[in-house]
């Protein structure tokens, strides 16, 4: 068997590489809520828009048009996270941005083919909703293994832990074991 | 940034795209041509241009910096409808590029542009960095791509095959890269 499988590739399991970037970026509590949320409203966005446009424009015009939404979104969410905190502004913005560059909100932004899958947009907002809590978590358990604790408060938890786990090479690894943890509690599952 | 900054971005560029979880598919080099990944250079030191400059000169004395994202959007899909445009006129069916390798490219290019903004400020250094970049994405999925390839004759436990050995290698790349970076480079380019 091949080290990598190149062609086992689930829509989630794509999907879910796609998100990498802003799990890799998630490094503390703080962080991940803003990017968590984010993520919720952008991917919303782009797969409401997608779902709302008429079939009539063509794929090509209704994913442009999705993602321009998911694109003003951003910014929307961008702007009150300015007006709210400016000072997590500054140090978030390059990550905020990238939420509307993500492999899922792209996906979200491409019309539903069939009439079956339009009836199934309501999963779209479910697996939004369950990108943006991992992203929470990944952030919560990063933070809580690089400083021992949790904090609300910017550059207050020094990294004294375990302090790769704040890096994003400390993230790309956590999500390795991650997904061999995954792979291994499935296959027990299925054996069962 | 200095010229070493340059050579930075040229040798290990594609560990700072790492390093921001751009993951480098094991398909986007393999299913691209030489021609492909020249273009995709070129696109990235444009992209790096526009970025850099429309933030720089534009949004930020605007106070609209939340406005990046949109004015990126309307450089790619400016650029999509250029590239229909010129198809068309070649008499050349153009295929629509939604697919998983054309978003990713679509996120690396916007993160090298995000990245040259950041670093660069005259328009040589954002056109340079932003080329840089890119080449140093390609030649780490290059590397990812043959440390995958090594791994096959090694006998990697089955829960770790395919996606957790592939993260976790891209994880210690950038774990020595980044070594490299703050020992080293970043002293020397300040």
């Amino acid at each position: 068997m091949p080290n990598d499988d190149r062609t086992v590739t689930t829509r989630a399991w794509t999907a879910f590489v796609g998100l990498t970037p802003l799990l890799v970026f998630s490094n503390g509590l703080l962080i991940g809520l803003v990017l968590g949320m984010t993520f919720l409203v952008v991917h919303s966005t782009a797969s409401a828009v997608a779902l709302l446009v008429p079939a009539s424009f063509g794929q090509r015009r209704i994913f442009i048009f999705s993602m321009a939404g998911a694109m003003i979104a951003a910014s929307v969410c961008a702007t009150l996270i300015r007006i709210i905190d400016p000072m997590l502004f500054e140090s978030a913005f390059t990550r905020i941005f990238l939420t509307a560059y993500t492999v899922p909100v792209f996906n979200a932004a491409v019309v539903p083919a069939s009439m079956a899958d339009r009836e199934r947009a309501w999963e779209n907002m479910a697996r939004g909703l369950g990108y943006g809590l991992a992203i929470v978590l990944v952030g919560l358990g990063r933070e809580l293994m690089a400083s021992g604790g949790v904090t609300m408060a910017q550059s207050i938890n020094p990294s004294v832990f375990l302090p790769i786990m704040a890096q994003p090479a400390g993230a790309m690894v956590l999500l390795g074991l991650a997904a061999a943890g995954f792979r291994v509690a499935t296959a027990r599952s299925i054996n069962r | 940034m200095s010229i070493f900054g340059l050579a930075f971005y040229f040798t290990f560029g594609g560990n700072i795209l790492v390093q921001w979880g751009v993951v480098p598919s094991a398909r986007t080099v393999r299913a691209g041509s030489w021609g492909a990944s020249l273009a995709f250079i070129i696109a990235a030191a444009f992209a790096s241009v526009f970025d850099g400059l429309i933030f720089r000169y534009t949004l930020t004395p605007m106070g609209l910096e939340s406005m990046a994202p949109i004015i990126f959007a309307i450089f790619v899909f400016g650029m999509y409808a250029a590239l229909r445009a010129v198809f068309a006129s070649l008499g050349k069916s153009f295929v629509d590029p939604f697919d998983e390798r054309s978003f990713q490219m679509t996120l690396v290019l916007y993160a090298a542009a995000m990245m040259a903004g950041q670093c660069f400020s005259s328009v040589w250094l954002l056109l340079g960095g932003g080329a840089m970049a890119a080449f140093g994405y390609l030649a780490a999925t290059r590397f990812l791509d043959a440390i995958m390839e090594r791994l096959d004759l090694e006998p990697v436990p089955t829960a770790f095959r395919g996606a957790p050995i592939r993260y976790i290698s891209a994880g210690l790349m950038a774990l020595a890269f980044s070594g490299v970076d703050a020992s080293f480079f970043a002293r020397i380019s300040g």
